[in-house]
């Protein structure tokens, strides 16, 4: 990869990285840190990047497995404990507001699903990529892709409805 | 907008067979001002996806610069810790020689002074062969940075 194709790779993956190095570690901090050590560390060996087949694969795969290794450790545990508010442009009208705190009810939700489902929840719905994509990137078969976003998308749903339900009732 | 269409695009979406051109007309559909009663309840979920969609890294990624400043720096620390060194050195060689050379010019000094300042010397002397020794590493290690300059300055030049 010349000087380049890796600064190209850069301004094109960063955001997408940086969003699933924060799904993972919940801190945007953290994930900050974590995109910057990738970048820095892949810089460092890009002439051993040509053979790449697929580059966002290759990138957002690197961000996943240096994630786990940051849960796993114990200092990612610890900052995991105090969740860093989620930072939406300040509610102007009521209507607003009632759409901001239900954001955050799904924010929440999403954060509680299983780390496979939500790494792919966001793979698909925010970044939209294509299946054998995300299969490549989490090494798994499209199929598996597939029943674990549908899980993700059904468990949302579920929540969702109990508290649109409940929310209706409530109004009567 | 057809509603059952999207009634239809929505079951595919939550059994995860709709297409990424079916889950972007959900997009568009929940982005907008007209969503059927039935549907407001999924306006949140996808209001999330966009908002995520908009969140960008807030740290600019940094290339290079940083190892370059670190060599630069080392290299300044460097010297001046050599060219610290070197000068201590030439001074603490320097003084015993000047001071015999004044007690010599002056006739009138005693003869035990003139043994007590030569036995410094002597010992001087010594210790100045031991640290000739450590120069010469000095010597070394200063032609090695300057080469690490010259280096970089050629490169710079190009």
């Amino acid at each position: 990869m010349t000087q380049l194709e890796f600064i190209n790779t850069v301004s094109r993956l960063e955001d997408k990285m940086f969003r699933l190095a924060k799904m993972m570690l919940i801190s945007s901090d953290e994930a900050a840190d974590a995109v910057q050590e990738i970048f820095a560390k892949l810089w460092v060996k890009k002439e051993q990047l040509n053979n790449i087949s697929n580059r966002d694969a290759y990138f957002m795969r690197a961000v996943r497995n240096y994630c786990l290794d940051r849960i796993k450790s114990k200092q990612a545990k610890e900052s995991r404990l105090d969740k860093v508010e989620f930072m939406v442009k300040g509610p102007s009208t009521e209507k607003d507001m009632d759409n901001h705190e239900a954001v955050n009810v799904i924010k929440e939700l999403v954060e509680d699903l299983p780390e496979k489902q939500k790494i792919i929840l966001l793979l698909r719905d925010v970044e939209g990529y294509e299946f054998n994509e995300i299969a490549e990137m989490m090494k798994m078969n499209e199929n598996a892709i597939r029943t674990a976003l549908s899980r993700a998308r059904k468990s949302i749903r579920q929540a969702v409805t109990k508290q649109y339900e409940y929310g209706l009732q409530s109004h009567r | 907008m057809d509603y059952k269409a999207i009634d239809k695009i929505l079951d595919k979406y939550f059994e995860g067979n709709a297409n990424l051109e079916e889950e972007k007309l959900l997009k568009k559909y929940f982005a907008s001002a007209q969503i059927a009663p039935e549907h407001l309840v999924y306006k949140p979920m996808f209001s999330y996806f966009a908002h995520t969609q908009a969140q960008t890294n807030p740290r600019p990624i940094q290339l290079k610069t940083k190892k370059v400043r670190k060599n630069y720096f080392l290299a300044i620390a460097a010297s001046l810790i050599i060219g610290l060194g070197l000068f201590s050195m030439i001074y603490q060689h320097q003084k015993p020689t000047t001071t015999l050379i004044a007690k010599q010019e002056n006739k009138n000094i005693k003869e035990d002074e003139a043994i007590k300042t030569l036995q410094k010397f002597s010992k001087n002397a010594g210790e100045g062969i031991r640290q000739a020794g450590a120069l010469s590493m000095f010597g070394q290690t200063t032609q090695r940075v300057f080469n690490i300059k010259q280096k970089e300055n050629q490169k710079k030049s190009k």
